[in-house]
């Protein structure tokens, strides 16, 4: 596809791509400006989710957040980027300039080369890999050593601890996390992203996540490892404000230090994005199958492909509503805690889920009464779970709603937007 | 930015005094030389941006309001006046809605607010905090003990203020300033801002 | 036992160590032989009938031009009796032994009484500055000392100050030179998670802390100094700053100190205004206590609801006396305003609204079990080693003693009052550990709460200040003015010379001696625990440092 863009400028210039000498160059202009596409798009994902972030914790911490740069503050995170952009480049002066540079590249290649195979929509992928799923965890192993580099270049021991601790823990949560993914791998008989979309369909029962207790369980391992991969709290240790002043990154300035959190908030993306692929169902719509979708042409194609991103971009955002809560409400793990957690609880876990899946497949017919049970009892625990969630918030709304009742007419502070 | 409707650019400059006359001498032939304006002091930070000497652009201002709106400042609390910064930042003087989050490392800040007593140990550091920080930087002194040494001034480890170690941009008085006036002095420290060309901020120590 | 017959078994045991019984001060003290200092601690703490298990405060005092005296203030808890020591050195050569083997927080009493008034502890493991900077010149505290006109380029006083402009500080500042040893770690001065400006050298395996030793005086705002510059009444205001999370508490340690020197006493009503400032300071400084812990762990929202919480109080307390953080309640003699029905109406109403809010934290934080194990039996402080450093206050409680100064050396209205002193039990780890201090803090917050509520009700009405005459001279005497404060005890330790101005105050923080139990407890904790520790024991630079 490159080179079909590269020969259409060429032909645009005048020029026979078949006898140009330096057809190199168009590549590269074309992969130039890909990129930048691709760093815009990426960025008008990131960027909204740390204005949703810090909407969300100031919803959850009784105050506002920005409302102030645009309408409710939609534009911080585009003032965040410009004021970065404009600060002055630092560089240590004892710091390792070579890796110093070099690294916030790695950690944003490694986190934003995913967004290559997440399907947005119903054709709406840039790369469909036949290896999709083994891409996405092989990429982000470009963070570890760009995390070890910052760590190490910057020439600072609390930055040394921050580099060595992010490496220890993204290279133990990548196992559990691929052992998870791999249960799924096996359910759907395919690593294309597309492919195991394809193999689930829109209603929940036909979902990954309900198909077996197996999967059920594995999805819940996939998206904690997947929260550690991402340096979430209860797993931001690397960057544990309180502890590590800011982890590896804490000599970082400006546009260098905007890479780091680039992304970090893209990966916020990421790890819904590969939740919802993997286990929710994608963009599937009911009643849509996908060959209909892929036959389908003109305006009603383009149609179905907003339609599916619109469910894509839903079922991820609700996730990433999640992540942010759980960031905001748990504190962090210390050290050797998160690596009980993976090695001792997680990896164990995952393998039980592989092992399961495994035994369920070779055993239990597709479609039959046994699939069907199996898939009954995942979705009731599903339910189970969900009611029981709205179930203790609802309990929590109702005991505030009498406590602010109770305070009616007494002079007390309160935000104004706490629920009466 | 003091109220989002505003355009930005469109604030009414900083009043300049009216020129004063000066008496003249009983037998002058030439008329008195009427003398120029009192400048008004210029802010620390960018020498030649005294308002009426310096036009902004478009540009500027469309920066400068970008830069306004994400002010990062270094979590550098002392003494008291670090509890009323924490209260400022807190739910109800929210700093987090002018894009104003703390950060813990002076090279991912613009701001230092000074809050809290500075003694002889300390000075060192702060200065070298300062030197850590990427420009454009700004300096908050808050409360009186940064402001002059406050009420510490008799003693004898306390420095008379902290602009005897660092430049400072805006002096907050207070013992300690209420988290409105802490909120007042981003206010002001944003129209400073206003009023930069960012082409001569970026270029190094201006 | 009484003075008297400590000091008769005292004579007994050493028959010409005593030079001077001074049984007409405020707090009795006896005068002993210099020389003889330390077997005279020694004695007095292993004697079973006597037990003095506590060293509350080493001060020296400047008496120009012969001599200095130092001051041990011993408590015993589990006989419930003190005893002021003293020694009279000579001026030229202050030497006296060092009591550092004997009990655990004289090392650094020491340590800052040769820093300030340049006593020297004979013995002393360490005797180097604590307070001033390593290369700083002369005490400070001696009544002769001169202040320098300037230090590293830095003028002394606010007239010589030139305001630097941007182009005199250059780009890369080289390293600054080590003041101390070279150690490998430097966490602080300035680090989001040491509560203000203190510094630890860190010496680590990895992640394992081999020694953590804290480096203070960052914020060493000479305040015992400055109190001898000013009267009695115009050093109220520098107690606030001592400890600015409880102001009132300090405000109240120092009024009490005066107050005894001058036989002031207070009225009803202005002693119930006191309990209930007090009470709600307390409150206010839990809060920030836990929550600042909290944050510290990871958790950044339970700090903010706090700080919502404390709003209200900073309003309450605006209503009171006009301030929201540096207070100036009291005075001698009494409080400055009276509260009036209606800020009594308005703590009612809050105390109904946030009494289940404390139960909304326990939700969020108190259950949560990675808190439980980033807490429980981390550093765990044994009652032995607790009273050997001299802590006080919750951090003493949840290592299972039961000392509060409200309830075994009762002063104000606190006897009438019906609380519960919650001691630590090792409710998920060990007695002593992180996640008891943090609870304990949680159960004080409850039995402030009932405080509060018996003393609206009970209230009386009256007079909210004593008659005190207009400057306050009172006859030479010494008295030790003691309050029970948010970290523990604050102690004003007050000398006076007949004039209008002290002519020696020292002041007792719990955080001091909180300080090198750090020390004591960091080897083989990870750096992560090190920050729990800080939170949990309630470190504040200005207490320690004042």
């Amino acid at each position: 596809m490159l080179r079909d863009v590269a020969n259409w400028i060429e032909r645009l210039l005048g020029l026979d791509p078949a006898t140009f000498a330096y057809s190199w160059i168009t590549s590269v202009v074309v992969i130039g400006v890909m990129a930048l596409v691709a760093f815009v798009f990426i960025a008008f994902f990131a960027g909204p989710v740390t204005w949703w972030e810090r909407r969300l914790a100031g919803r959850i911490q009784s105050r506002i957040g920005p409302n102030r740069v645009g309408p409710q503050g939609v534009l911080q995170w585009l003032a965040d980027g410009i004021k970065c952009f404009l600060k002055e480049d630092l560089i240590p002066a004892q710091a390792d300039k070579g890796l110093y540079m070099f690294a916030p590249y790695l950690v944003f290649g490694g986190y934003m080369a995913t967004f290559a195979v997440l399907p947005f929509g119903a054709n709406l992928i840039a790369a469909d890999l036949d290896v999709g799923l083994l891409y996405l965890l092989a990429i982000t192993g470009l963070v570890v050593i760009g995390s070890l580099m910052a760590g190490w270049s910057s020439n600072n021991k609390w930055a040394l601890f921050g580099g060595i601790r992010s490496a220890a823990q993204l290279v133990s949560y990548e196992i559990p996390s691929a052992f998870s993914l791999m249960s799924v791998v096996l359910a759907a008989g395919t690593m294309s992203m597309q492919g195991i979309i394809r193999q689930q369909g829109a209603w929940p029962w036909d979902w990954f996540v309900f198909r077996n207790p197996f999967l059920f369980l594995a999805f819940f391992l996939s998206l904690t490892s997947s929260i550690a991969e991402g340096n979430r709290t209860p797993f931001d240790l690397p960057e544990g404000e309180s502890e590590l002043v800011a982890g590896y990154h804490v000599e970082y300035s400006g546009m260098r230090f905007l890479w780091f959190m680039f992304a970090e908030w893209g990966n916020l993306w990421v790890i819904a994005s590969i939740a919802t692929v993997c286990f929710l169902g994608g963009w599937q719509i009911p009643g849509m199958s996908p060959a209909e979708i892929a036959a389908s042409t003109g305006l009603a194609f383009w149609g179905w492909q907003a339609l599916t991103l619109g469910v894509f971009v839903a079922k991820a955002s609700v996730l990433v509503a999640f992540v942010i809560q759980v960031r905001w409400t748990l504190p962090r793990l210390r050290v050797d805690q998160l690596m009980i957690t993976c090695w001792k609880y997680l990896v164990p876990g995952a393998l039980f889920c592989l092992a399961g899946v495994l035994v369920l497949l070779a055993v239990v017919p597709e479609n039959g009464i046994a699939d069907w049970a199996l898939r009954g009892v995942s979705l009731a625990a599903g339910l189970a779970i969900a009611v029981a969630y709205v179930w203790k918030t609802r309990a929590a709304y109702m005991a505030d709603r009498d406590l602010y009742r109770r305070m009616e007419g007494k002079e007390l502070w309160y935000p104004p937007f706490r629920l009466p | 930015m003091s109220d989002p409707n505003d355009l930005p650019g469109t604030e009414a400059p900083i009043a300049v005094p009216e020129p004063v006359p000066v008496p003249v001498p009983a037998p002058v032939l030439a008329p008195a030389p009427v003398l120029a304006p009192a400048p008004l002091p210029s802010p620390a930070c960018v020498p030649g941006s005294m308002p009426g000497e310096v036009i902004t652009t478009t540009v500027d201002n469309f920066v400068n309001w970008f830069r306004e709106g994400s002010i990062w400042y270094m979590l550098f609390a002392t003494a008291c006046c670090g509890i009323e910064l924490m209260q400022t930042g807190g739910p109800r003087t929210d700093l987090d809605r002018f894009g104003a989050v703390p950060r813990s490392s002076p090279r991912q800040s613009d701001l230092m607010i000074i809050a809290g007593t500075i003694t002889y140990k300390m000075a060192d550091r702060v200065r070298m905090l300062y030197a850590q920080m990427p420009e454009p930087r700004y300096v908050i002194a808050m409360g009186s003990c940064a402001n002059c040494g406050g009420l510490f001034q008799r003693g004898y480890s306390v420095i008379p203020g902290v602009d005897s170690v660092i430049p400072v941009d805006i002096y907050l008085p207070g013992c300690p300033p209420r988290p409105e006036a802490l909120n007042e002095a981003i206010l002001r420290l944003q129209d400073l801002m206003h009023g930069e060309r960012w082409t001569q901020k970026i270029k190094g120590n201006a | 036992m009484t003075f008297a017959e400590i000091t008769q078994r005292l004579g007994t045991a050493f028959p010409d160590g005593i030079e001077v019984v001074e049984d007409t001060l405020m707090d009795p003290a006896v005068r002993i032989r210099a020389d003889l200092a330390h077997a005279v601690c020694l004695w007095l703490r292993d004697d079973p009938d006597l037990h003095m298990d506590t060293l509350r405060v080493i001060t020296a005092t400047d008496r120009p031009p012969e001599s200095i005296d130092v001051v041990w203030h011993l408590l015993s808890m589990r006989h419930r009796h003190t005893l002021v020591l003293k020694a009279r050195l000579p001026r030229e050569t202050p030497d006296v032994s060092t009591v550092s083997d004997l009990w655990a927080s004289a090392n650094w009493f020491e340590r800052e009484q040769w820093d300030l008034m340049g006593v020297n502890f004979t013995g002393h493991p360490d005797l180097r500055r604590l307070m001033m900077p390593i290369d700083w010149v002369g005490h400070p505290l001696r009544k002769d000392y001169v202040r320098p006109d300037s230090y590293h380029g830095i003028p002394t006083s606010r007239d010589a100050v030139t305001p630097v402009t941007r182009a005199e500080i250059p780009r890369h500042l080289p390293k600054a030179e080590p003041t101390d040893d070279l150690m490998l770690i430097n966490m602080g001065p300035v680090h989001p998670a040491t509560h203000g400006v203190l510094n630890f050298l860190l010496e680590t395996d990895g992640e394992i802390v081999r020694h953590a030793k804290p480096d203070v005086g960052y914020l060493h705002r000479s305040i015992e100094k400055i109190a001898e510059m000013n009267t009695y009444a115009g050093t109220m205001p520098y107690t606030d700053r001592v400890d600015y999370l409880g102001g009132m508490m300090t405000n109240q340690g120092w009024a009490m100190a005066c107050e005894r020197l001058l036989g002031i006493e207070v009225p009803r009503r202005a002693e119930f205004c006191r309990v209930i400032a007090c009470e709600l300071n307390r409150i206010a400084s839990h809060l920030v206590g836990t929550g600042s812990m909290s944050m510290d762990l990871g958790a950044y929202t339970p700090f903010i609801h706090w700080l919502r919480e404390r709003e209200t109080i900073n309003d309450i307390m605006e209503r009171i006396c006009g301030a929201r953080l540096t207070y100036t309640y009291m005075r001698i003699g009494g409080v400055c305003r009276d509260i009036d029905r209606e800020t009594l109406d308005k703590i009612s109403a809050w105390l109904d609204h946030f009494e289940p809010i404390c139960a909304e934290f326990d939700r969020l934080i108190t259950g949560n079990e990675i808190f439980v194990h980033r807490l429980a039996n981390v550093a765990v402080l044994t009652k032995e080693v607790a009273l050997s450093y001299s802590i006080v206050g919750p951090n003493l409680r949840a290592s299972g003693v039961k000392w509060d100064l409200r309830r075994d050396e009762p002063y104000s209205v606190y006897p009438e009052l019906d609380f519960d002193i919650p001691v630590g039990l090792g409710w998920r780890g060990t007695v002593g550990d992180c996640y008891d201090r943090l609870l304990l803090r949680l159960f004080e917050i409850r039995e402030c709460i009932k405080i509060l509520r018996q003393a609206i009700a009970m209230i009386p009405d009256g007079e909210v200040r004593a008659k005190v005459p207009r400057i306050l001279k009172p006859a030479a005497n010494e008295a030790y003015g003691r309050v029970e404060a948010p970290r523990g005890e604050a102690g004003f330790y007050v000398t006076s010379d007949g004039t209008d101005k002290p002519w020696r105050v020292r002041i007792r923080t719990g955080c001091f001696t909180a300080m090198p139990v750090i020390e004591h407890m960091s080897p083989g904790l990870m750096i992560a625990d090190i920050v729990a520790v800080i939170g949990s024991l309630d470190v504040i630079a200005p207490e320690v440092d004042r």
